[in-house]
């Protein structure tokens, strides 16, 4: 696999830098992912939903999360392998 | 006071931020397409793509040919209108006067808030330095900096990627005396073939030359030219018209949507974008074209109509494109489906009355308008694909006529207006 859409609900644990959030831990199924950079940071607007999208990554893989202001949920939309 | 412009220019704009959304693609050709299959447009190459020999506006198959190596992504323009949003934000913070041109280059005006050129090079670079820190190390922009906004466009496009370049009064004739014609912005292959019949073969002949021949031979464009290139601010000359010519829509059309028979739909889709930019801007159409590419003569079908009365309501902006493609097409292979709304106007307010010998039928007495009103509403809380009409579903299932982004067109679905 080096690139997947996924679209599934995920934990995650997120940190304030600077008065930003960046998601820090990713809990995907049963694993525990450390992220390691958070790359870019965008945000659309679905309706009254404002969904900000995290394009992240660990040591292995690139992560991208979608965090819902309207429901307060996270999703991991894609994952892909660096290489 | 003395005039200081700057132009940003971003470079490699789309392909750019997606390498900057993902890691493994830096460094790497890169081609953003609309669509991607065959026949889909690059419509931005990274820069290693262009090193390479990539362009801009080549077909998938051509790009793949021309780079093998290279990888693809589909365009999202949800992402580069975000990105976009946040690099002008921070524009902003230098200047009251920003321009945005286009998604990815603004003009600032500088004037006032810096000494001298050196003064705005070293606020610029910083504004660079926070572009790089607080969205993204991986995207880099030129910097143009000139009494004009002309000159500033002429000076950004010296350097890439990530150049300065300045432009003063007392160089610029050394600098118009070594670049190329097709360098001025707005002066492409044809515009140079005139030039050259009246003997102006560098920028500096187009600045010495008498003013009155060239409004004779090229009109209001070449003494524009003549007087930007002379450092005389042209306000029209990048300024966007309040009212928008025309809003359109087109769609390279896959072989599935007429193995499928989604035509229409595509077109109802279609119609049904260009609808909502047409309302989202407070404008009616009087005049609605459609462009029909076929297959088998490799032609384009073109028709348009007149709308009376002029209208914005998505349900007679479909019907009336339905009309036309009626006109057009015989169920051949189609393989491109352009809607193009004109004659755009603010709403007169004007009340069109009934025709007194007009049948009123059951569903005349339903204001069709409030249904569509209705339509949007429920978007605009729900998002552009909560609520659609029945002929648009097909297409809309297998995601045709998606979102296309535009260079001049910085707001679309998505766009979050808020400050």
């Amino acid at each position: 696999m080096t690139y997947e859409q996924v679209k599934q609900p995920v934990e995650v644990v997120v940190v304030f830098k600077q008065r930003k959030p960046e998601p820090f831990i990713l809990k995907w199924g049963k694993r525990y992912i450390r992220l390691r950079k958070v790359h870019l940071v965008h945000s659309e607007r679905i309706g009254r939903d404002k969904v900000y999208y995290f394009s992240v990554s660990d040591d292995a893989n690139a992560y991208r999360l979608s965090f819902s202001t309207e429901t307060l949920n996270w999703h991991m939309d894609e994952v892909r392998v660096l290489s | 006071m003395k005039p200081i412009i700057a132009h940003i220019d971003m470079n490699s704009y789309f392909a750019s931020v997606e390498q900057q959304a993902n890691p493994s693609l830096r460094g790497r050709a890169l081609g953003v397409c609309a669509y991607l299959y065959e026949h889909g447009c690059v419509i931005a190459a990274s820069i290693e793509a262009k090193r390479q020999g990539m362009k801009v506006g080549m077909t998938l198959k051509e790009a793949r040919e021309a780079v093998p190596g290279a990888r693809f992504v589909q365009s999202d323009s949800a992402k580069y209108r975000s990105v976009t949003k946040r690099i002008f934000a921070i524009f902003r913070q230098v200047t009251d006067k920003m321009e945005p041109y286009s998604i990815d280059e603004a003009f600032l005006d500088m004037t006032g808030w810096c000494r001298d050129e050196a003064e705005a090079a070293f606020l610029l670079t910083r504004i660079r330095d926070r572009i790089r820190d607080e969205i993204g190390e991986w995207l880099p922009c030129s910097i143009g900096i000139a009494p004009t906004r002309f000159l500033a466009k002429i000076a950004s496009e010296r350097k890439k990627p990530n150049g300065l370049s300045v432009i003063t009064m007392d160089e610029l004739d050394a600098l118009l005396a070594v670049i190329d014609l097709q360098t001025l912005p707005g002066v492409g292959k044809r515009m140079q073939r005139q030039f050259s019949k009246v003997g102006i073969f560098t920028p500096l002949a187009l600045r010495r030359a008498d003013p009155i021949v060239l409004l004779r031979h090229f009109g209001k464009v070449g003494y524009t030219l003549w007087a930007s290139i002379n450092g005389i601010e042209c306000p029209s000359l990048f300024s966007s018209p309040e009212i928008p010519k025309s809003i359109g829509h087109s769609y390279r059309v896959p072989d599935r949507v007429n193995q499928e028979g989604q035509v229409p739909s595509t077109l109802a889709r279609l119609t049904a974008r260009a609808g909502d930019r047409l309302r989202k801007k407070k404008l009616v159409a009087h005049g609605l074209s459609l462009i029909v590419g076929i297959h088998e003569e490799g032609l384009y079908r073109h028709v348009q109509k007149k709308l009376l009365p002029e209208t914005d309501d998505v349900l007679v902006l479909q019907a009336q494109a339905a009309q036309l493609l009626g006109l057009l097409w015989q169920d051949e292979r189609v393989v491109f489906l352009a809607v193009t709304l004109t004659d755009l106007q603010p709403p007169s307010g004007q009340v069109v009355l009934p025709s007194l010998h007009e049948h009123r039928s059951a569903s005349s007495f339903v204001d069709w308008r409030d249904v569509s009103q209705g339509l949007d509403r429920v978007r605009s809380r729900y998002g552009d694909e909560a609520l659609f009409l029945g002929r648009e579903w097909a297409a809309l299932r297998d995601k045709q006529a998606p979102d296309r982004i535009g260079f001049r067109k910085i707001e679309g679905p998505g766009y979050d207006t808020d400050e």
